[in-house]
């Protein structure tokens, strides 16, 4: 099981940087380094919300559930 | 009172520690021989060698030689009485015995030079911000391991609670930089 971070899509389709978003939400690069790639094991609500914001989108855009051996929907 | 980081207690005796390791290195290359003297000097050869030395440089310096006895009660003047019987079952042993010491002496030595190793690593850590770390768990983790075997060379039950107290901060430490990994990767 795990929660896939979607945030690279989203930020294409919103044709938006990494340093500029980061300037947004004043989370530092490297941070939002560590959410784009996956590596993060925790978001704060406030971040959560601030990139929804930033990126006029839901969470759900963002967040993708996955069971193990299932293949993430297109 | 600043614990951890530059201008701090961890500072202190990083440099405590740093004076202390060199100092050990020194005392370790002088031990065997100070040692190796004190067993030849606790035999009977070897005592009339230094007491004969001894006076012959008394006759050199003054006009009044002193006898043997006269010598020795100089040299034990500020011995105390528990010294002084120490000193005496100490020459009574044989030889082989007394040459066994040569080795426990090292072994001290060399298990005194691993600690103030790993103690030095640590205050450097400290002495840097990083605390809760792998690195220090280890390290704490090896050096509680050495005290053990160290209160058990020279027989010492407050060495061993020392031992003891480090191996629970070894895994309050590791559980420490588990939360700090997850705190540090929660954005």
């Amino acid at each position: 099981m795990s929660i896939i971070f979607r945030l690279d899509r989203v930020m294409a389709d919103r044709k938006i940087q990494l340093n500029e978003l980061a300037k947004r939400i004043q989370l530092t690069d490297s941070n939002l380094s560590i959410l784009k790639t996956g590596k993060a094991k925790a978001i704060r609500i406030a971040t959560l919300h601030a990139l929804c914001r930033e990126l006029n989108c839901q969470p759900g855009d963002l967040l993708e559930y996955k069971a193990d051996g299932e293949s993430p929907p297109e | 009172m600043k614990y951890f980081g530059k201008r701090s207690l961890s500072s202190v005796m990083s440099t405590v520690l740093n004076v202390s390791w060199y100092l050990s290195i020194v005392a370790c290359i002088l031990a065997p021989f100070f040692s190796t003297f004190i067993i030849f000097y606790s035999t009977p050869t070897g005592e009339s060698f230094m007491m004969s030395a001894a006076k012959e440089y008394r006759q050199d310096r003054s006009q009044d030689p002193m006898t043997d006895i006269q010598i020795e009660k100089k040299m034990c003047h500020d011995q105390s009485d528990t010294d002084k019987k120490d000193w005496i079952m100490f020459k009574k042993l044989p030889l082989p015995v007394k040459l066994m010491i040569l080795p426990y002496i090292c072994g001290i030595m060399i298990l005194l030079l691993f600690i103030i190793k790993q103690s030095r690593l640590l205050f450097a850590n400290f002495k840097n911000d990083i605390v809760f770390n792998l690195s220090n768990v280890k390290l704490i983790s090896h050096l509680s391991k050495l005290l053990i075997a160290f209160s058990i060379v020279v027989f010492s039950f407050s060495t061993l609670l020392v031992s003891i107290v480090l191996l629970l901060l070894c895994e309050i430490i590791k559980d420490g930089t588990v939360l700090k990994e997850e705190m540090d990767l929660t954005i």
